[in-house]
């Protein structure tokens, strides 16, 4: 499993300021760190890529708007900051929901960056992967699936989804080992081959 | 060690770039619940797989450079003071109203505890006399200005006792007091007038000895001055008081001997110069002339001229009283006078016929005082043979010898008489007691 590099604390004190003082550079910089991130947040929760494309635009145009005002906790700089930005996420994608009337699409059968699959088959058998992991994890609860999709989509710590979700960094083991017993059951060959994802 | 726990510890692992097996041989008492978990997690890295695509990250960074701009080419929100110290302009708006709370508060306590001679104290005086001079009812208003006159007359005497010194806002405080409740009690009922000029005379009384009291030359002068102002009040409440039988006479202020506080003016032709100049003790119009019994020489005639004012405070509180020259004429104060003469020359009916009606009454015979009279004399002159005879008894005893353990030496020429037997109406008298 090789996940990105975390996000440090003194990446983000040095950021926030340029950030506020709106320098063009420091926003790129922040963009790079997290945009692949809330991407995958708003396509797990959205199921379009445009739609996640969309959400993930306007957040950051919100993130300028309102990061003057944002003031960093001391003690978690970074896991404050991430926080931060996936409740306006969850803003968003609440406000995307009421007006599109529905309820969060599941994964999309394919693949939104296409381009990134060159051959053929791997394309086939990545969609089929992702298609399973969709069915799989709308079978989680709310909670069980944010931490899922924090921890292997959006690569974040422990501390940073404890703090998304105000829970405690025992308390999201303790959902991710549900999560996980119930995707393990889910995603095993035998339930696979058997078509019985309920 | 739970699962929980080993479960996170794995995926560590796996992050690092350990393999699945060597994390279930590492744990093997939980590696058969911990494997489908783990090839769980393995395939959720297809999630990170998804991307946007560059279109779309191009499309996105255009929009945040022209937004950045936009940002840049608005006023900042936050301006300086909230860089620095950290706060949203919300909360440094709160921020600034709890510490001017704050300094409010303590500014408040510090005001209101202030003492004459302290840099607050003029607030102090300032802030107390604000409800008086915003009272629009007449009486409430002149008791309300003698209440805080008062007690800047206090504080007057208590800083002059302290630190020897007149402390000039609490004396401007008093000539205003006194100045607004006289101007008040003008055109208030009798029983308000005559408070306000009980309590100027007061004041004057009590400048007056303050300036006798004072060490300094210049205080003394100050304060023989203010109370010059008080009993000019003074005059001009009781010349503004409607001529009434039952008015009381004015109050004495000074003697009419030579004495340390010449400084009253006292009509030269009025045998009543002991009191504060009644409106018929006042100058006559054509010779408006107050003559002081006295000068102290702590206060020079040229100090106080017309043009003199009293140091510290301001013109409007000061009028410039002659000493002991002529004063040039003063209209009002002349047809003034002119009422108050007029007035006291009108016949006084009802006094007149309080007076006859008392007359009459004094020598309407009275009989029932009459018969009280004479039984009273009958009384007296009858017989009372109780006290006879203890007048009697008295002498009787006063006559018999006492006991030689009782008795001071007697002279040997003085015959003794024999010892009286005591008598049961008579008490015996007390022996002396030792002295211990």
């Amino acid at each position: 499993m090789a996940l990105h590099a975390a996000i440090t604390d003194d990446q983000i004190l040095a950021l926030l300021p340029r950030c506020q003082a709106a320098e063009q550079a420091a926003i790129e910089t922040v963009y790079h760190l997290y945009g692949d991130r809330l991407y995958r947040y708003f396509w797990a929760r959205s199921g379009d890529a445009d739609t996640a494309a969309e959400l993930n635009t306007e957040l950051f145009m919100r993130f300028i708007q309102h990061v003057p005002r944002f003031r960093l906790d001391r003690h978690h700089p970074a896991a404050s900051f991430s926080a931060w930005l996936y409740r306006i996420a969850a803003n968003l994608l609440t406000d995307y929901h009421r007006s599109q009337n529905r309820a969060p699409l599941p994964l999309p059968d394919a693949l939104p960056a296409a381009g990134l699959i060159a051959d053929p088959q791997h394309y086939a058998e990545q969609r089929e992967t992702e298609a399973h992991l969709a069915d799989a994890l709308n079978q989680l609860s709310e909670e069980q699936r944010l931490v899922i999709v924090g921890k292997f989509a959006e690569e974040m710590s422990n501390a940073e989804i404890a703090a998304w979700l105000g829970k405690s960094e025992g308390a999201v083991k303790s959902l991710q080992h549900r999560a996980l017993r119930s995707l393990g059951r889910l995603l095993a060959p035998s339930s696979t081959r058997a078509g019985g994802l309920p | 060690m739970t699962l929980a726990v080993v479960l996170d510890d794995c995926l560590q692992r796996l992050q690092r770039g350990e393999s699945l097996e060597a994390c279930l041989q590492r744990y093997p008492a939980h590696a058969r619940e911990l494997a489908p978990m783990l090839a769980a997690a393995a395939q959720l890295t297809a999630l990170h797989q998804v991307a946007p695509s560059a279109a779309q990250n191009t499309r996105t960074l255009v929009a945040l450079r022209e937004a950045a701009a936009q940002r840049r080419a608005q006023p900042q929100r936050t301006g300086l003071l909230g860089r620095l110290t950290g706060f949203a302009p919300g909360r440094l708006a709160l921020t600034a109203a709890l510490m001017l709370l704050l300094f409010t508060t303590f500014s408040a306590g510090v005001v209101a505890s202030s003492r004459p001679g302290q840099v607050a104290y003029s607030l102090r005086v300032l802030a107390e006399r604000a409800p008086a001079v915003t009272t629009f009812d007449r009486q409430a208003g002149a008791a309300a200005e003698l209440r805080i006159a008062d007690r800047r007359l206090s504080d007057l005497e208590s800083h002059l006792i302290r630190a020897g010194q007149v402390e000039p806002a609490a004396l401007r405080a008093l000539l205003a007091g006194d100045r607004a409740a006289a101007q008040r009690a003008q055109r208030a009922d009798e029983v308000t007038r005559q408070t306000v000029v009980e309590r100027l005379t007061d004041h004057a009384r009590v400048l007056h000895a303050l300036s006798r009291r004072a060490a300094d030359a210049q205080d003394a002068r100050i304060l023989a001055e203010a109370a010059l102002i008080a009993e000019r009040l003074l005059r001009q409440v009781q010349a503004a008081a409607t001529p009434s039988p039952l008015a009381p006479a004015p109050l004495p202020l000074s003697s009419p001997t030579p004495s340390p506080t010449p400084l009253l003016p006292a009509a030269t032709a009025t045998p009543g110069a002991t009191s504060i100049a009644s409106p018929t003790a006042t100058a006559t119009p054509t010779s408006p002339v107050l003559v002081h019994t006295a000068t102290p020489a702590a206060i020079a005639p040229t100090a106080i001229g017309p043009t003199s004012e009293v140091q510290g405070v301001p013109p409007s509180a000061v009028t410039p009283q002659p000493v002991g020259s002529v004063l040039p004429p003063r209209p009002r104060l002349t047809e003034r006078a002119e009422t108050a003469t007029a007035l006291a020359q009108t016949p006084r009916p009802r006094l007149t016929e309080r007076a006859e009606t008392a007359t009459a009454l004094a020598q309407t015979p009275r009989p029932r005082l009459t018969e009280r009279a004479e039984t009273a004399t009958a009384l007296a002159q009858t017989p009372r043979p109780r006290l006879t005879e203890r007048a009697e008894t008295a002498t009787a005893l006063a006559q018999t010898p006492m006991p030689q353990s009782t008795l001071q030496p007697q002279p040997a020429d003085t015959p003794q008489p024999p010892a009286p037997q005591p008598t049961a109406s008579v008490p015996p008298l007390p022996r002396p007691r030792p002295r211990p």
